[in-house]
């Protein structure tokens, strides 16, 4: 009876493992556009340092901060951008033989972030958004 | 299994071979399909294996394999419009090295990225040189392209070099200052720049330059299926300090 809780967590585990490989799965193999809105997603990288977590968001076509939008909670970023130029893809069945002139992306953050005190730059079309962690790591002293 | 190559026309012979393959901030993919535009090599052969993906592409029209050879009278390109995957590398490049023998190549030059991790601030990407003899180091000094010192090249181009370097076979890199993780126009521009000097061609990459914007968003499903197929390379040695310094 006392192990129970042992196999719960271990199953739970095995559950969250599962989600996660189907997540990675999904996002690998899923078009990066949306015919629907007409939206393509950026290529984006995350790195984590021991204060922040910084998404830099590969955005071309767009100069203009203006028309970028982030909007960022303590768990996710969903950043929305407007291209100076739209993307010709008539040539292409598989795009819809139409153009696209949005981005939209939404990204799931590592590590819970405090997000009033993010900031975001935008240079040579790269977005780059600098989230402080909530939790913080400090220095133990030795003695 | 092994790799057959499917001649569609004549290789020539005492050629230069230059391969770009998709790797860090797709350079090598991009300069060779840069390269092939620029000089309007025609494709010569096409490479297969039943474990290839089952892919066909079609240019205007035309059907060809992803992974192909274009030639004029004096190169040989390797392009690839899909990422090698690991259990290729060795049977890749044993039937290069075969190849070479084959045409007499005079050598083999590779183009590749080498992620920065301030290529942001970097507007001219610095282009570094690597070669299995001395005779071409000598060549890649002269040509003022410095030489790569210390540290890891992993993947598939190491693949090549070290079967190269197995038959004492000239080989060289050239490997760009990129993105990791974006398709990196402005890298491929600086390498072939480099590839110009070191071969004495003349290679305009203005338009490369102007159509960055158009590269970088069209790569995207490349870029991404190549840094999945990456992250199975052992590409994470690159970051590493040899033993030397331990």
């Amino acid at each position: 009876m006392g192990e129970e809780w042992v196999f719960d967590r271990i199953r739970k585990i095995h559950e969250e493992i599962e989600r996660t490989l189907k997540e990675i799965e999904r996002e690998l193999f899923k078009p990066l556009f949306d015919f629907e809105h007409k939206c393509l997603e950026p290529l984006y990288e995350i790195e984590e340092t021991p204060d922040e977590i910084i998404v830099r968001v590969d955005l071309p076509y767009v100069r203009k901060k203006e028309d970028v939008k982030v909007v960022a909670t303590e768990e996710k970023l969903i950043i929305e951008a407007k291209m100076s130029e739209k993307a010709l893809f008539n040539d292409l069945v598989t795009y819809g033989r139409t153009s696209y002139h949005m981005y939209r992306k939404e990204i799931l953050l590592p590590t819970l972030v405090d997000a009033k005190k993010a900031k975001a730059r935008l240079r040579g079309c790269i977005l780059e958004i600098r989230l402080p962690k909530k939790h913080k790591m400090y220095r133990v002293r030795i003695e | 299994m092994s790799i057959e190559i499917v001649k569609r026309n004549s290789l020539p012979k005492n050629s230069t071979i230059i391969i770009g393959l998709p790797d860090i901030g797709l350079v090598g993919a991009i300069s060779s399909s840069f390269l092939i535009k620029s000089f309007n090599m025609k494709e010569a052969a096409f490479l297969d294996s039943p474990k290839f993906p089952p892919i066909l592409v079609f240019h205007d029209t035309k059907p060809t394999a992803p992974i192909r050879l274009h030639a004029d009278d004096d190169k040989v390109v390797l392009i690839s419009e899909i990422p090698i995957l690991p259990n290729q590398f060795t049977p890749l490049a044993k039937k290069i090295v075969s190849l070479v023998e084959e045409i007499e190549a005079k050598r083999i030059i590779m183009i590749g990225g080498i992620p920065a991790p301030n290529r942001i601030e970097i507007k001219k990407p610095k282009v570094y040189g690597a070669a299995i003899l001395e005779e071409d180091r000598k060549k890649l000094e002269n040509a003022g392209i410095e030489l790569f010192k210390n540290g890891f090249i992993a993947g598939v181009y190491a693949t090549i070099l070290k079967e190269c370097m197995k038959v004492k076979y000239p080989a060289i890199i050239l490997l760009a200052e990129s993105y990791a993780n974006y398709p990196d126009p402005g890298a491929a521009a600086a390498a072939l720049e480099a590839l110009s000097k070191l071969l004495g061609i003349t290679i305009n990459v203005n338009p490369l330059l102007q159509q960055e914007e158009e590269i970088r968003l069209k790569l995207r499903e490349l870029m991404q299926r190549t840094v999945s197929s990456l992250k199975a390379s052992s590409k994470e040695y690159e970051y590493a300090v040899p033993l030397m310094y331990a």
